[in-house]
């Protein structure tokens, strides 16, 4: 393994992405900033071979190396032309009932990134697809390759986002003939973001076993070191939701471009995503229109927030693979032909729930956290019945996923339960735990341990004062003005 | 030391004791973390064929095989043959895969029988032994034709 070329990687991954995030002018704390960075820094870095393709430069470790270095300068310009000092996260020791889950939450890192780089790439949808490109674009220093030769009518994985495929040629150029490491960077800046958001919402006890049972979603976790879409996309997809929560709650403009441009990259990812996020739309809108905000205002909005979307959406199709797919793609025989018959949305909601999550199979792909999800969200109906903003915001998320997977079944039958559906789901769950975080039943656990453990931090009862006899009360006296000096 | 940090420790092992015995996570662990990575051993077995070996499987052990033996060959198209085919004729070990993943593994071209480009095969992989496969030469298109009936008759599952 070439230890340079992965330490190079990291840096331009970090530094891309510290760029891109510098544009937004975010406030965060230094840990969520430079988790942020690699998250995306990954898919920033990941349009370099495409523009290399594009301008007939060939795929070669040189070219491939300088192309990332020229980008990420690009992507520095914005750090550079608003220097300021680094503010270094503060080293805080965890207290010691943290490190029992910190070292399970350690051990899966570790068997993640571990099997991440010890074992070739194995899904048949990357072998017949972005895989099968990326090796032989490493051999013949071009996406348009002999692959495109052979018979390939047992697949369409070919025609999917580049993302995978030319992350894959830069990781198999600069680190290691398997590649993949890309995606280990990508689960462990988003795990370390997500843990410092519940660590700022929950008593950290609560939020090292919310981060076990998010650990412990079996088909998730398969897919933190099994290359494919669905990781990413769900990482993105996520962010991109969590700032739209974010500015719906400070209002700030900069967290609602943030959040449009991390959507967008969830759509350059896996293309369908689209749809979700137009589902996603309503949530601003009706808050927008609450707060009496003009409609020309409102509808400007909606046009920066799916327009950036449908510009990645373009990049991706009409660009990317259009150019780098030497075959013919019609996506029209993909669609539902018969649209007005509504059967298969409501087959598809019904065999979300009864087939891929309550059945014998549903812990095998999640485990018990989906369940645990519907029995708070029960539990937190009937006490303590409050919800926060963000707790609000959440459950909005999650039906967007469940009627959304629902409605691209029905639109696009390939997408099928068993593998669209079943992986695509992996968004539902960090908006989950985001809602599992906020839950009035575990907040007031958290709270009770916080205030059990440190009863200063606990808020103050309020001393009621006896109540005084009604009597009538003697005039007041008039002001003395004493010794004023006399006016001469 | 904090009497309320090393209760709250205690509960904390408690709680993931009790998380990883529910049956759906203790399954889950034994099966697919503990027995799967065995860091220490794989530490010893860095060698990147022997790992592809490892995780493609014998099928890949026989794709290596054939892409060696056909090295000195030009222009080969292989008929792959049908998973019924092979089951019909006892071969168990092996499975078969598409042309694309074939051309990933070897860098050679294949066909298969629903293929539209099924004609142009110039060899194909059978089982004249029962449990064993072997590669056969196509010397004429009757060859051809009758080897792509009898892959037909036994469609994969």
């Amino acid at each position: 393994m070439n230890f340079a070329g992965l330490l190079f990687l990291l840096i331009t991954h970090f530094l891309s992405g510290r760029g891109i995030l510098r544009l937004f002018k975010l406030q965060l704390d230094p840990i969520p900033a430079v988790c942020l960075s690699f998250i995306l820094g990954v898919p920033a870095v990941s349009f370099v071979p495409c523009i290399l393709q594009l301008m007939k430069i060939p795929l070669a470790a040189n070219s491939v190396y300088i192309g990332i270095s020229v980008f990420t300068a690009v992507c520095c310009i914005p750090l550079l032309v608003s220097f300021t000092k680094p503010r270094l996260p503060k080293f805080i020791m965890p207290k010691l009932y943290e490190w029992p889950a910190l070292l399970v939450l350690l051990f899966f890192v570790v068997v993640s990134v571990w099997r991440c780089y010890y074992m070739p790439p194995y899904s048949r949808d990357m072998l017949s697809g972005p895989e099968l490109i990326a090796e032989y674009a490493v051999r013949e220093k071009t996406m348009i390759n002999s692959v495109f030769n052979i018979d390939l009518h047992t697949s369409n994985n070919y025609f999917k986002s580049p993302y995978v495929t030319t992350l894959q040629i830069i990781y198999k150029l600069l680190v290691f003939p398997f590649g993949q490491l890309w995606l280990s960077v990508m689960f462990v800046s988003f795990t370390t973001f997500i843990y410092s958001l519940l660590m700022d919402r929950v008593h950290p006890l609560i939020a090292g076993f919310l981060m076990l049972i998010f650990f412990a979603v079996p088909e998730l976790f398969a897919y933190t070191f099994v290359i494919l879409y669905d990781y990413s996309n769900m990482v993105l997809f996520f962010t991109g939701f969590y700032f739209l929560t974010r500015y719906m709650q400070n209002e700030k403009f900069n967290d609602f471009i943030f959040s449009s441009l991390l959507f967008g990259l969830a759509t350059y990812i896996r293309t369908e995503s689209l749809i979700l996020i137009a589902f996603m739309s309503p949530l601003f809108l009706v808050h927008r229109y609450r707060q009496k905000m003009p409609l020309a205002k409102i509808a400007l909005r909606l046009a920066i927030f799916m327009g950036v979307s449908i510009v990645f959406y373009v990049i991706c199709i009409k660009i990317f693979v259009h150019n780098f797919v030497p075959l013919p793609l019609d996506v029209s025989h993909e669609i539902n032909k018969h649209i007005t018959d509504f059967s298969p949305l409501f087959k598809r909601l019904s065999d979300i729930v009864t087939v891929l999550i309550f059945s014998d199979t549903g812990p095998i792909f999640y485990g018990c956290f989906i369940i645990f999800f519907v029995y708070l969200a029960i539990a937190d109906l009937v006490w303590p019945r409050k919800y926060n903003k963000e707790a609000l915001y959440a459950l909005y998320g999650v039906a967007v996923i469940y009627f959304g997977f629902g409605f691209i079944g029905y639109l696009l039958p390939l997408a099928d339960l068993q593998n669209t559906t079943k992986r695509g789901f992996f968004k539902i769950i960090p908006i989950m735990l985001l809602y599992m975080a906020n839950s009035g039943l575990i907040q007031r656990l958290s709270n009770a341990i916080k205030w059990w453990e440190d009863p200063e931090s606990a808020p103050k009862k309020k001393v009621v004062a006896a109540p005084t006899p009604k009597r009538k009360l003697a005039p007041a006296p008039p002001p003395q003005v004493a010794n004023r000096p006399k006016k001469r | 030391m904090n009497i309320k940090s090393v209760l709250l420790f205690f509960l904390s092992i408690t709680g993931i004791a009790i998380l990883y015995n529910i049956p759906a996570y203790n399954k889950w662990m034994y099966s697919k973390i503990f027995t799967v990575c065995d860091i220490p051993d794989q530490a010893q077995h860095l060698d990147i064929e022997m790992r592809r070996q490892s995780r493609y499987g014998y099928s890949y052990g026989i794709f290596k095989d054939i892409e060696n033996k056909m090295a000195n060959y030009p222009n080969v198209i292989i008929l792959l043959p049908t998973d019924g085919y092979l089951r019909a004729n006892k071969v168990t070990e092996f499975s078969t895969v598409e042309p694309s993943l074939f051309y990933y593994f070897t860098g050679m071209n294949a066909v298969s029988v629903t293929s539209p480009l099924v004609e142009t095969a110039t060899f194909a992989l059978v089982s004249k032994v029962p449990g064993q496969v072997m590669l056969a030469k196509f010397d004429n298109k009757a060859q051809l034709d009758t080897q792509i009936k009898i892959f037909a008759k036994y469609p994969s599952p």
